[in-house]
C-alpha cells in the first residue's frame, strides 16, 4: 500500500510546472491534441434547484482521452455541472437542466434518451468511497450482472480487468470472495468503487473530489492512476486541490460564484496557463491563493 | 458507597424497583410453573401428549400441552407469512418510492394502527372476518368462520404496523450513497433497491419479523374472539384451533387445583417461547452491529 516509489513515479511523469514552462508553453510541449474530437460538451447549460439559479451559463467543451479538472471555492456549482453529464442531477427534486448537454454529439437530456442509459456511458466516482456491503468480487461485479451479465468466465475476466486497470488487483486478488469491500482501506475502497466504475465498461468517468477523503499516499495513487486512465477514458475531475488540479490535468476550468450567489464558469484552458499565467484576475487570485 | 445527589437516587431507585419487579416476576411464574410436576406429580413428558382434559371431574385427567403450542406456533408463523410480504413492500414503497406527501400520511396512520385496541381489532374480526368466511367460503370447509385463518388473518392486520415501522427503519438506514452508487452505475432504481437496498436492510427486516411474531404470541384478546378456541392439533385452516394465550383467558375463572396449575405451565412455556424470540432478536442485532 504504501510503496514510496508511487510518490516518486507520480513526481517523475508529472512535473509540478515551473515558471520556466511559462515561456515555453505550446501545444506540442504540453502534450494536447488540438484536433481530438469533443467528448463532452456543455452550451448555455444553467442548472436551478427550485428557484435558485445554482450555475449558469456554462459553455465548455471536454475532449475525448484527456483529463479536465474543475476548481473553484465552495458552492460554485462546479459538482452540479459534473452531475449533469451522467444526470445524477435528475435524482435531486426540483433539480431543473436548461441547455443542451452532449456526449459524442448528441443531446443527453433529450426525451428519447434514458438516464440508464447515460450513467452506463458516463461513470461517476464519489466523494467518499461508497463499496457495497458486499465481497471485492461481488462489487465490482454489481454493475455488468445488472447489465445482463452471468457467464461466470466473462465475470471473472471483467473482474481482474477492471481490478488491474484500477491498479488494485495485486492486493486483493487473493481474497476478492473472502473479503468485504467496506474491510479495505480508505484508498483501496476508493480504487475498487474505481474498478466497479470499470466494469461497466463506460467511455467518461466523472469524479467527485475523489481524494478529499484519503491520505496524501492513497491520494498519489489515484492521482497515478488517472494518468494511466486517460489513454481509454475522458475523465473530469472535480478537486478542491489546486495541486491536484496541476498534477492530473490537461485542462483546468475555474467556476466562482457570481454576486447573484449563481456559480458560474470564469475560465477554461490549458492547465499549465490557468495555473502560471491565466487571463482573468478572478482565477489568478484563486490559484495564488488570494481568494477563499 | 459515596453519597448520591437526588436525581441519581430517584433515577436509581426506579432502575431497582423495575429490575426487582422483573426478577419477581419471572420466579414467581418459574414457581408456579413447575408446580405442575413437583407437587401435582404430573410427569413432565405428559404436557407433550396432544389430549387435553383437565376437567377434575372427568375419567382419567390428562394435560397436554401440545394443542396449544403448536396452535400458538401455527397461529403465528401463517400471520407472519401474511403480513411480512404487505409489510415490507408498504416499508420499501415509504423508504424508497413514496412522495413526502404519501410518506407524511402513511407514517402518523401507522401510528394510529398501533394505538387501535386489540379488542377492537377482535370486534371487527367477529362481526365482519368470521361471518364473511362462513357465508364465501364455507364450501372450503369454513363451517362456522372460526378458524386458524380467522386468527392468523386478525393477529396479521395486527402486526403489520410493528414489522413496517422496524423495516422502514431498517431501509432509512440504509446509506444514501449506496443507493446513488447502484444508479450512477446505470441500474434502474428497482435494481438498486433489489441488489443493493434489500440485502443490505435484510437483517433489519428479519429483526422486524421476529418482533412481529413476538406480538403474535402474546395477543390473546382478539385471537381468542375469532379463533374457535379447540384445543386441537391444527390441521386445516378452516377448522377451529386455540393458543396458549387463549385457552389461559378462558379456563382462568373456573380452573382451580392442578388444573390451575397446568395454566400456569402455559404461562412458562409461553414465556419461554417468548425468551427464545427476544434472544433471537438480539442475536440477529448483533450480526447487523459486526456488519
Amino acid at each position: 500500500m504504501n510503496t514510496p516509489q508511487g510518490a516518486s513515479t507520480v513526481t517523475a511523469t508529472r512535473p509540478t510546472p515551473t515558471p520556466l514552462a511559462i515561456a515555453s508553453l505550446q501545444p506540442e510541449l504540453t502534450g494536447l491534441d488540438p484536433d481530438a474530437p469533443v467528448k463532452l460538451r456543455a452550451q448555455d447549460v444553467s442548472i436551478r434547484y427550485g428557484d435558485r439559479v445554482a450555475v449558469r451559463d456554462v459553455t465548455l467543451d471536454v475532449p475525448e482521452h484527456s483529463v479536465m479538472a474543475f476548481i473553484g471555492p465552495s458552492g460554485c456549482g462546479k459538482s452540479t455541472v459534473l452531475r449533469c453529464f451522467d444526470r445524477m442531477n435528475d435524482l435531486i427534486p426540483g433539480a431543473a437542466v436548461e441547455g443542451r448537454v452532449e456526449l459524442d454529439g448528441e443531446d443527453v437530456y433529450a426525451p428519447s434518451v434514458l438516464p440508464v442509459e447515460v450513467r452506463r456511458k458516463v461513470g461517476l466516482v464519489f466523494q467518499r468511497p461508497n463499496p457495497f456491503p458486499m465481497s471485492i468480487y461481488e462489487n465490482v461485479a454489481f454493475g455488468p450482472r445488472r447489465h445482463g451479465e452471468q457467464g461466470k468466465a466473462r465475470l471473472d475476466d471483467v473482474v481482474e480487468r477492471s481490478l488491474r486497470q484500477a491498479a488494485l488487483w495485486d492486493e486483493v486478488k487473493d481474497d476478492l470472495r473472502k473479503k468485504s469491500g467496506l474491510s479495505l482501506s480508505g484508498g483501496q475502497q476508493q480504487r475498487l468503487c474505481i474498478a466497479r466504475t470499470l466494469a461497466t465498461d463506460p467511455e467518461v468517468i466523472l469524479m467527485d473530489e475523489p481524494c478529499s477523503a484519503l491520505d496524501p499516499i492513497a491520494t498519489l495513487k489515484i492521482e497515478e492512476l488517472i494518468g494511466q486512465l486517460k489513454v481509454d477514458y475522458t475523465i473530469v475531475i472535480v478537486t478542491h486541490n489546486m495541486q491536484q488540479a496541476a498534477r492530473v490535468s490537461d485542462r483546468t476550468a475555474f467556476f466562482t460564484l457570481g454576486e447573484d450567489r449563481a456559480g458560474y464558469l470564469v475560465e477554461l484552458d490549458e492547465t499549465l496557463r490557468i495555473f502560471t499565467n491565466p487571463a482573468n484576475q478572478l482565477t489568478e487570485d484563486y490559484v495564488s491563493g488570494r481568494f477563499g | 458507597m459515596a453519597r448520591l445527589d437526588a436525581p441519581r437516587r430517584i433515577t436509581l431507585g426506579a432502575a431497582l424497583v423495575v429490575i426487582a419487579a422483573v426478577v419477581l416476576l419471572l420466579g414467581f411464574i418459574v414457581w408456579r410453573g413447575v408446580q405442575l410436576f413437583v407437587v401435582s406429580g404430573v410427569p413432565v413428558t405428559q404436557i407433550l401428549s396432544p389430549t387435553w382434559q383437565p376437567d377434575p371431574l372427568s375419567e382419567g385427567t390428562t394435560y397436554g400441552l401440545l394443542p396449544f403450542i403448536a396452535g400458538t406456533l401455527a397461529v403465528m408463523v401463517v400471520a407472519a407469512v401474511v403480513s411480512t410480504p404487505l409489510s415490507v413492500g408498504l416499508a420499501l414503497f415509504m423508504a424508497e418510492v413514496a412522495p413526502t406527501w404519501a410518506r407524511r400520511i402513511a407514517q402518523p396512520a401507522m401510528e394510529v394502527f398501533v394505538g387501535i385496541p386489540s379488542v377492537v381489532y377482535g370486534w371487527l374480526g367477529l362481526t365482519i372476518l368470521v361471518p364473511f368466511l362462513r357465508v364465501h367460503f364455507g364450501w372450503l370447509g369454513f363451517a362456522t368462520g372460526f378458524s386458524w385463518l380467522a386468527g392468523s388473518l386478525v393477529l396479521a392486520l395486527m402486526i403489520l404496523p410493528t414489522i413496517t415501522s422496524i423495516s422502514y427503519d431498517a431501509f432509512v438506514a440504509v446509506p444514501a450513497d449506496m443507493r446513488s452508487a447502484s444508479l450512477a452505475l446505470g441500474t434502474t432504481r428497482w435494481q438498486a433497491i433489489r441488489h443493493v437496498v434489500l440485502p443490505a436492510a435484510a437483517t433489519g427486516v428479519a429483526t422486524a419479523i421476529v418482533f412481529g411474531l413476538t406480538r403474535a404470541a402474546g395477543e390473546a384478546l382478539a385471537v381468542q374472539m375469532v379463533i374457535g378456541n379447540a384445543p386441537v392439533i391444527p390441521t386445516s385452516l378452516a377448522r377451529p384451533v386455540t393458543t396458549l394465550t387463549s385457552q389461559i383467558t378462558l379456563d382462568m375463572s373456573d380452573a382451580t387445583g392442578t388444573w390451575n396449575e397446568a395454566l400456569w405451565t402455559m404461562g412458562l412455556v409461553l414465556l419461554l417461547i417468548s425468551l427464545a424470540f427476544v434472544l433471537l432478536i438480539r442475536w440477529l442485532g448483533r450480526g447487523r452491529s459486526q456488519a
